[in-house]
């Protein structure tokens, strides 16, 4: 064509050439994007490692901590601050997550400088309610979410 | 054929006999040249590419800006329905630790870019054959990155419906061998 005198530029290349750079877009295209989430597991202290040391007692009693944990049931979930509890029942299959939300938030006031909160769940509880609320407690601002594998 | 024969008529008005042509009586140039426009058309057939070429580009671009370099690496078991979530991180390349109904799967990339390693259990609380190979990964780890950069990073999947005591069984084994940076995968897509 070019020989001939013709101004028009040779397209057959190109076509070649997005021909194979589509095959290989198209298998390598990632048609599910997913993500994750890092668990941390929850530390149980060792025996000894809670126990004072007889020979060096400590200058001062160690502060109390206060424990945050949230139990998970098929039926209900208990947010539990040290001894006191707070339930929120399970209403035909879904919780009150706004009654949740203000809890946790609640929690986020009472507490600023903790960031650690120790997620528990029975035996029946399904792996996709725990997701649930894990993210419920990472939108709340508690990036520290222990999962208790026990 | 004398000349007499071929003109007739008198000097105002001759009338010439035709000869032996083919001609039409009336010229029709303008039909003629539409029929030779015709065929030499057909002869110089080409196919515009340009639209193609249009359609094509505007496919790349749309793959490419399309394309990620993460979250392909996991093959999806059609069992399983990935818990949807929105607070993710990009998902990174460890050790796949898929648990599917009663059964757990393993698998994980050969240092030696060989056939990836893969192993199956059964899911009934002790998992040996998982934890023969966690404790071989954790001891190619060792002498790859040294035993103090050793994080002991898997990626866990599972089905949204399981019992989290499925899950939980495996978490067990995964501490138990030191494999304590569990990242489980979320789907962040439509998550409330």
């Amino acid at each position: 064509m070019a020989a001939g005198g013709s101004n028009e530029p040779n397209l057959t290349p190109f076509i070649d050439l997005f021909s194979v750079l589509i095959c290989f877009l198209l298998m390598t295209a990632a048609w599910i994007q997913l993500e994750s989430v890092s668990v941390q597991v929850e530390k149980v202290p060792a025996p000894n490692e809670a126990a004072t040391d007889p020979l060096n007692p400590p200058d001062k009693p160690p502060l109390k901590k206060t424990k945050l944990t949230v139990f998970m049931y098929p039926v209900k979930i208990v947010l539990l601050e040290d001894e006191v509890e707070t339930s929120f029942p399970n209403v035909s299959g879904s919780w009150d997550v706004t009654a949740l939300r203000i809890k946790l938030a609640d929690w986020r006031n009472k507490f600023p400088e903790k960031k650690d909160v120790i997620l528990s769940s029975e035996a029946q509880v399904t792996y996709g309610q725990l997701i649930k609320m894990y993210d419920l407690l990472i939108q709340s601002d508690w990036p520290e979410v222990g999962i208790n594998p026990n | 054929m004398s000349e007499n024969e071929k003109v007739k008529g008198n000097m105002n008005r001759l009338v010439q006999v035709p000869g032996n042509h083919i001609h039409p009586q009336f010229d029709m140039a303008h039909t003629r040249h539409l029929i030779g426009h015709r065929k030499a058309k057909k002869k110089s057939f080409t196919l515009n590419l340009a639209p193609m070429v249009d359609m094509f580009s505007i496919l790349v671009i749309y793959l490419i800006m399309n394309f990620s370099s993460t979250g392909e690496i996991f093959f999806v078991s059609k069992d399983i329905i990935i818990p949807k979530a929105s607070k993710g991180q990009p998902l990174q390349s460890f050790p796949l630790i898929s648990v599917v109904k009663e059964k757990v799967m393993f698998d994980a990339e050969n240092a030696d870019g060989g056939e990836s390693l893969y192993v199956e259990d059964i899911n009934e609380g002790q998992l040996p054959k998982l934890r023969k190979m966690l404790q071989a990964m954790r001891k190619i780890e060792r002498q790859i990155g040294g035993e103090k950069n050793f994080r002991g990073q898997v990626n866990l999947q599972a089905d949204e419906k399981t019992p989290i005591e499925e899950v939980k069984k495996v978490m067990r084994v995964l501490v138990d061998e030191g494999w304590t940076g569990i990242n489980f995968i979320i789907d962040p897509s439509s998550a409330s």
